[in-house]
């Protein structure tokens, strides 16, 4: 069958294929992040792509879309082998990804952003709206979508901008979608109006790739699922021949490593007291929950289930209409400087965009979070402030050739070292902690599991928000499951397992009691 | 490390005028010549100060011309009134710190792009300023108005220890002051600035009305120089000034800027202008040569700055 790859298109029955990987392989500077993955989409089918955060689904996606390349592995698009992959050898075979945010312009119409993926430079330069309109009409109503064209993109819901997106890859001749998370923001009305789309597609031969966190959704749309783990596939089955509870454990089924040594913490009093806040802005409610000294507290959940919005909520960036008792005091937090002075820390989950100021050098961000005790009436003591840098920078084993260098020049694990220098520059009663070994590699990671246990000892209360469910299970003395903007339950250390925190997060508590007690 | 190189480049640029003005122009390096130089370089040199500030925390301010003539009238105003000079000079002051702050708080507080606020500002003012006294200009001021009184040889020594003063004090601030250290950070990642504690409304807010009070002093200062005060001064200062302090080397997108580079920028500007009429060089040359500078200076950071960014990528 193989001498010939451009007869085969041409025969219907040869290839029935729209997508086949096969031994997929890719590593990021020495971290394997795909390892031997295998995967194949037909026409008309919806195949689901599942597992955790990191679990190489979007890696995967990027391979098949060109972003990145893989390191082995085949992969044959439309029949065709494709070696050299790049975005538009993979646009031109018919591979379109929908993300869960939709990119349109929201200034212009519908019609022009369609026309505007749509035409290529040799369009005329006159335009013909007339052909634009009926053209986005024609897309549209082939989805099964009643969206007028003539309305400007940000008018529309989040369901229809996704939807006008889809139009815009159909339009451009797309035989197989990746969908990406594509109802993480959307209500269950725009759900349902997505899912009609889909099944339309489905009936044209379209084949889709439906990635998601929320597993009734897999049941209700996709034929196929396939679950990745670390970067392998761990399972691929028919949707109808495998239950929730199943694809639950697949995800996650692998031991706690015994990497995270924890130490055991005499736990004093309580630093943080929260009862039942609420944050309309950030859509948080119902949150009560304590955290005491020499504890580490986890926040466990999907992106977007609450845990940030609640830490933003804590550090007082979004203040939130709650009754916070910090050591016994009752406080109402609205800004940054006044949970600083009140002794809590935040580690924002980005430290490129939030943490660290990349121009400025090691010592001026060390200290700037604490710069109460290095200067005297506004006047910065620079001798003193290179000391305490200097402190923290051998302290914290940050590898930097001195305390001026510029935070830019270090590697992402030595950056983050920094940014915890600065609180804990602060002496914090609170430390929060969002997403702190995120893009860090595996030797700091380890070193910063043992600052945060360090913090831990020397009596300061620890909120750990972390994706990554073998740290949370490794690190923390109990773990709060997020889930819809709120904590559904508090787990403590012994009953915290990997299966019951998924279910949890995933918002199905019946499974997981069932599961829990079988 | 780049403002260091930034910074001797300027420098030398400096230093190359001067050697060729020492050669071919005579009577350039007389004390009277040099402080009429200083004294028509004052304005610029005191408002950049501001700007340098303003720029570097992120933002601009193109009201500084109509906020100088408005502090100008003002102060010709109470003075021809019968307010004692002192006063008057306050009084400018006042009024300059008054505008700085009104566009700081729509900037700040409202979160309003600078750039329009005080595009709104400047031409506000300045036609405001043209209706309310007619394109007359201020006379009758009282014989000790000008120099403030004194000799015009004191009057001199007053401003050039002024800008001296206002220098140092900037430049000690940036480097040892907690709220130096805050405008810093405000215009490196406001995001990041506001996460470590730092108000950064109110480090906004503060280079504006420090911005306009720095505006109104020169306004002050300058108007002192003369018998009358005319009501359109200032036009084209917010242009001379933005320049010098990109030829200073600052970045226009905040978080980089050091007032020595923009001592050196408003020197190497306003030396051209003169060295070209010892020179014998028509005037109108100065300006062409003036935007070669400003486009030399920018094009030097255009290409380093991919280089820059490559470095990030890698650190990332």
């Amino acid at each position: 069958m193989m001498p010939n790859q451009f007869k085969a298109t041409w025969t219907p029955l040869a290839r029935p294929y729209l997508l086949r990987a096969v031994g997929i392989s890719k590593s990021f500077s020495g971290v394997r992040a795909l390892r031997d993955i295998s995967f194949d989409l037909r026409p008309g089918e919806v195949h689901a792509l599942i597992g955790e955060n990191g679990a190489g689904k979007s890696t995967f996606t990027k391979i098949v879309t060109g972003a990145i390349s893989a390191d082995s592995g085949t992969l044959e698009i439309a029949g065709q082998p494709v070696r050299n992959n790049n975005p538009n050898l993979a646009r031109s075979l018919g591979v379109s990804v929908i993300y869960q945010q939709p990119a349109l312009f929201p200034h212009l119409s519908v019609a022009e952003n369609i026309a505007l993926a749509l035409e290529d430079e040799r369009a005329s330069w006159l335009i013909d709206w007339k052909r634009r309109f009926t053209q986005a009409k024609e897309l549209t109503d082939r989805l099964g979508a009643l969206i007028d064209p003539q309305r400007t993109a940000g008018s529309l819901s989040m369901a229809e901008q996704q939807i006008v997106e889809i139009a815009k890859a159909i339009g451009s001749k797309a035989r197989m979608l990746f969908l990406d998370e594509p109802t993480a923001l959307l209500s269950d009305r725009e759900v349902d109006n997505l899912f009609r789309v889909v099944c339309q597609l489905r009936e044209q031969g379209v084949g889709m790739v439906y990635i998601s966190h929320r597993l009734e959704e897999i049941q209700r749309l996709a034929d196929r699922v396939t679950v990745l783990r670390d970067g392998s596939t761990i399972d691929c089955r028919e949707t109808k021949s495998i239950e929730r509870d199943e694809m639950i454990s697949l995800m996650v089924g692998r031991s706690v490593a015994s990497i995270f040594p924890k130490r055991s913490v005499p736990i004093r009093d309580t630093v943080l007291r929260v009862s039942n806040l609420g944050n309309r802005s950030m859509g948080l409610h119902n949150i009560s929950f304590s955290v005491r000294a020499g504890e580490i507290f986890g926040f466990s959940g999907l992106v977007g289930s609450g845990r940030t919005e609640l830490a933003k909520t804590l550090f007082g960036l979004t203040p939130g209409n709650a009754t916070i008792f910090i050591g016994g005091q009752a406080v109402h937090i609205t800004s940054p400087q006044q949970a600083i002075d009140l002794g809590i820390g935040y580690l924002p989950e980005d430290r490129r965009q939030h943490g660290l100021i990349m121009e400025m050098d090691l010592a001026s961000n060390i200290t700037m979070a604490s710069l109460d005790n290095v200067s005297r009436r506004g006047i910065i003591d620079r001798s003193e402030e290179q000391c305490v840098a200097e402190r923290y920078i051998s302290a914290l084993q940050v590898k930097t050739s001195s305390s001026s260098t510029p935070a830019m020049n270090l590697s992402g694990g030595n950056q983050q070292k920094v940014a915890l220098a600065r609180w804990m520059a602060t002496k914090p009663r609170l430390m929060i902690l969002d997403e702190p070994t995120q893009g860090v590699d595996v030797g700091s990671k380890a070193e910063i599991h043992s600052l945060i246990s360090q913090m831990a000892e020397d009596g300061v209360a620890i909120i750990l928000i972390s994706s990554e469910l073998p740290e949370i299970l490794g690190m923390c003395d109990r773990v709060a499951v997020f889930c819809e903007k709120t904590i559904v339950q508090i787990l403590d250390r012994k009953d915290a397992v990997q299966e019951k925190i998924m279910a949890l997060a995933f918002g199905h508590s019946a499974g997981t009691s069932k599961a829990g007690t079988i | 490390m780049t403002m260091q190189a930034r910074e001797f480049g300027v420098l030398a640029a400096n230093v190359a005028l001067l050697a060729i003005l020492a050669f071919c122009a005579h009577g350039y390096f007389t004390r009277g010549n040099l402080f009429d130089l200083f004294l028509s370089a004052m304005p610029v040199m005191i408002v950049a100060i501001g700007m340098t500030l303003i720029i570097l925390a992120g933002h601009i301010d193109i009201s500084v011309g109509s906020v100088f003539a408005l502090s100008s009238v003002v102060m010709g105003m109470c003075a021809a009134s019968g307010v004692p000079t002192i006063l008057s000079a306050f009084a400018a002051c006042g009024v300059g710190a008054f505008c700085g702050a009104f566009n700081g708080v729509l900037v700040a507080k409202l979160r309003m792009p600078s750039i329009v606020v005080t595009l709104a500002t400047m031409v506000a003012l300045r036609d405001g300023l043209r209706w309310k006294t007619q394109g007359a200009w201020v006379e009758g001021l009282p014989a000790r108005f000008q120099w403030f009184g004194m000799s015009s040889a004191s009057y001199n020594i007053l401003c050039f220890l002024i800008v001296v003063f206002l220098v140092a004090l900037s430049a000690f601030g940036l480097r040892y002051l907690r709220l130096g250290r805050a405008v810093f950070a405000t215009g490196s990642n406001e995001s990041a600035a506001r996460m470590a504690g730092i108000d950064t409304s109110k480090i906004v807010l503060g280079v504006f009305a420090l911005t306009g009070l720095f505006t109104g002093l020169a306004a002050a200062l300058n108007a002192a120089r003369f018998k009358q005060i005319p009501s359109n001064s200032g036009i084209g200062l917010e242009l001379k000034v933005i320049a010098a302090v990109a030829v200073g080397g600052a970045a226009i997108t905040g978080g980089s800027a050091s007032i020595t580079g923009t001592v050196l920028g408003v020197v190497l500007l306003n030396g051209i202008g003169s060295a070209l009429t010892y020179l014998g060089i028509s005037a109108y040359w100065e300006k062409a040569i003036q935007g070669g500078i400003i486009l030399i200076a920018v094009a030097i950071d255009a290409i380093k700055t991919p280089r820059r960014q490559g470095e990030n990528a890698v650190a990332a």
